[in-house]
């Protein structure tokens, strides 16, 4: 399992569309996808400062660990 | 279509042609009496066929019944059917290119295969020249017949250069993995 990013969950909460929190984070909505569908390598901390700002939660609300 | 892909579609048929001629040549020039004559007259040193590398006079390898000759042609097919491999290798790398593909799993995995379809090419030429002596000199008089082996500086060069194009795939290979981590970093 690994990282796993809680994104669905964070916009279910938020009640925002993908699209939407793409435009504001300033990435495509294919890189929101490859972090949505678990297959990111990595992510850089300006990108996790601009999600956690835009859904106005932690990182522990967005990123868990789960043992393979 | 940009230049890379031009260039590419025009350059793999080279590299067809290369490949065919170079099994049909050699296979020509062993057992076609003209073709052989025509290669004495031309001096083809630099194509390592000149006729004073072979084993008999030419006079002699001319006078060769044809099913002796066509023995001999087929003799020296093995480093040549390896060598074509490599060329129509070279051809699918520009296939790769030619239709958009740069940099990917399948270009460096096609550098590899250069690169080794070389070196067996030159490992294979070597117990080759055995075969090709000894089969061209089976019919002569006892004490006539004979095998012989040798290693040039054209097979030490031809090693390196296959061993480099083996590293430079190596390398593609360990570069697309980092790309494939670069783009999946968000």
């Amino acid at each position: 399992m690994g990282i796993i990013v809680n994104l669905d969950l964070m916009l279910a909460k938020r009640k925002m569309k993908s699209i939407d929190l793409a435009k504001e984070v300033g990435i495509t909505e294919q890189n929101l996808s490859i972090l949505k569908t678990g297959r990111a390598k990595a992510i850089r901390f300006s990108t996790l400062e601009a999600l956690c700002k835009s859904l106005k939660c932690q990182p522990a609300d967005l990123l868990e660990y789960k043992e393979k | 279509m940009n230049s890379i892909q031009k260039l590419s579609k025009v350059l793999k048929y080279v590299f067809y042609a290369g490949a065919s001629l170079n099994i049909l040549v050699p296979f020509l020039i062993f057992t076609n009496n003209k073709v052989m004559e025509i290669m004495n007259l031309c001096r083809a040193d630099k194509w390592g066929y000149h006729t004073d590398n072979l084993p008999v006079t030419l006079e002699r390898y001319l006078s060769f019944p044809t099913s002796h000759k066509i023995l001999i042609g087929l003799s020296v097919l093995p480093a040549a059917i390896l060598y074509s491999i490599a060329l129509l290798s070279i051809a699918k790398l520009l296939k790769l290119y030619e239709n958009g593909e740069y940099f990917s799993e399948r270009t460096a995995k096609q550098f590899g295969n250069i690169g080794k379809f070389f070196i067996f090419s030159v490992l294979v030429s070597l117990p080759q020249e055995l075969l090709f002596t000894a089969v061209t000199t089976m019919k002569e008089p006892s004490g006539q017949r004979f095998m012989s082996v040798g290693i040039s500086n054209h097979d030490f060069s031809a090693t390196l250069f296959a061993l480099m194009i083996i590293l430079l795939g190596w390398v593609m290979k360990e570069a697309v993995k980092i790309k494939k981590d670069q783009d999946l970093t968000v």
